[in-house]
């Protein structure tokens, strides 16, 4: 006979590890998400995007569209371990849940895209810090959208984070309205792009993701992803540059070191997402998308392992006030955290059966 | 079996029963899919975690009974689907859809 006591004090370990996983999933998300960063930075030095100078636009979407088929294949063997390829299928027939994942696709297709427009305009550090306001615009849509709680401590934390992102992006900003800056423009709007649509992306996910698995869906939104660049994009960068569009494809493809590069950039980047999508359930978006956020600092140290150059203080001193904003949510109470809603349901009144009760 | 997904096969059967224990969830889905063992029963009560944390479910019941849990002392968990859970499940077409 279990007494009721001992009961509660498993229930309360059961949700604590759920919150823990969460937590972890983010982390994991983090740490593969700034590593991404290392090949997404290298790939540039490779032929034949490092003859691509002069038109880095070209070179940026021949990389992410490599990139998001890459992502695909590592998810595909991943969702084929599981043993959830047949309810992949049947998630995909599903089309009112499946549908969701188009416009998340789309949105996290423009963040991506807008992080290598940043690597290769402005420099991997600054891509990899700026990105790191979009948890505001994630928890503010979730807030909009789905009334997903942010507490005053939730808020506190975003709020600190804008912050970071303030000191990374103002002096370059500022030295390109006086005329200092080395015309990375397109630099800066790649890192808002990747503000928004990463935020964005989240808080759409968090929708689909509670009536599909999360494995699921990361390969419906990459799925979609690629749908858009074969469908969409690849024929408009075609028509505007030409031969040379297919001839960087085709030069990118068959040099060996580019395969390489393009395994890890898939390895890395699938399973940051995976871990990204299983932290929303248990955690809520807001969180999983500010705790994930330490990727910046991450990359930071990523970047200096594998690059030997060291980043600029702003954005070492940005990154800082970010961690220091994640854990400002993290240290969050957990009673809140086991029910990420404020949903009208009663859940409160839970009777607890005792063994040889109502079952 | 089911033509729904393994989650959507779950909101349906917490949707036509009142509640359910989260091993009776297990017993239910591995009969329509096939599937046995307790990788798929982990992965089955975690879907079940998601669909509670996520504000679908409603926690009505626990307790701890090892002889339902292959002697472990565990705890299991009773859910009942609440209204945003219904509602979620009107938006994305599985009220409609043939269990």
């Amino acid at each position: 006979m279990v007494d009721s006591a001992r009961v509660e004090q498993l229930r309360l370990d059961y949700r604590n590890r759920q919150v823990r996983w969460g937590f972890i999933w983010a982390l994991w998300c983090a740490v593969l998400w700034g590593a991404w960063y290392v090949p997404g930075t290298v790939i540039y030095s490779e032929a034949p995007f490092v003859d691509l100078s002069d038109n880095y636009l070209l070179a940026a979407m021949v990389i992410t569209t490599l990139n998001a088929i890459a992502v695909l294949i590592a998810l595909f063997i991943w969702v084929a371990v599981l043993g959830k390829s047949r309810d992949y299928v049947r998630t995909l027939r599903q089309f009112k849940i499946s549908r969701w994942y188009g416009p998340a696709g789309l949105a996290g297709m423009l963040a991506i895209f807008g992080s290598i427009l940043a690597i290769a305009y402005v420099g991997p550090q600054f891509s990899a810090v700026s990105a790191l306001l979009y948890p505001i615009v994630g928890a503010l849509a979730a807030r909009v959208w789905y009334h997903e709680n942010i507490t005053q401590r939730a808020a506190l934390g975003i709020l600190v984070i804008v912050l970071g992102g303030v000191v990374i992006f103002a002096p370059g900003i500022v030295g390109e309205l006086t005329g200092a800056g080395t015309g990375g423009w397109l630099g800066y709007l790649g890192g808002a792009l990747a503000i928004i649509g990463w935020g964005i992306e989240g808080a759409i996910a968090g929708r689909a993701l509670d009536v599909s698995d999360p494995d699921i869906g990361i390969t419906l939104r990459f799925t979609a992803e690629v749908a858009l660049w074969i469908v969409v994009a690849v024929p408009i960068a075609a028509g505007l540059a030409g031969a040379r569009f297919w001839s960087t494809v085709g030069a990118a493809l068959t040099n060996p070191n580019n395969l390489l590069l393009l395994a890890l950039l898939g390895l890395t980047f699938g399973f940051c997402y995976v871990a990204w999508y299983k932290s929303f359930p248990l955690i809520g978006v807001g969180r999983g998308q500010a705790i994930a956020a330490l990727y910046g600092p991450l990359a930071l140290i990523w970047l200096y392992i594998f690059t030997l150059k060291p980043p600029g203080l702003n954005f070492v001193i940005g990154a800082v006030i970010a961690v220091v904003g994640s854990f400002v949510l993290f240290t969050e109470k957990r009673d809140v955290l086991e029910v990420i809603r404020a949903v009208p349901a009663a859940r409160s009144g839970a009777t607890r059966a005792v063994p040889g009760g109502d079952s | 079996m089911s033509e729904l997904h393994i989650k959507g096969y779950i909101l349906r059967l917490l949707a036509e029963r009142d509640a359910l224990w989260d091993d009776e969830v297990c017993d239910a889905v591995c009969a329509e899919y096939g599937l046995t063992g307790d990788y798929w029963r982990g992965t089955i009560r975690l879907t079940l975690t998601d669909l509670f944390s996520g504000g679908l479910l409603d926690e009505v019941g626990t307790t701890v009974d090892p002889e339902r849990t292959g002697g472990v002392e565990r705890v299991l968990f009773k859910f009942r689907l609440n209204d945003f859970g219904r509602e979620r499940m009107r938006q994305s077409g599985l009220l409609e859809v043939t269990a």
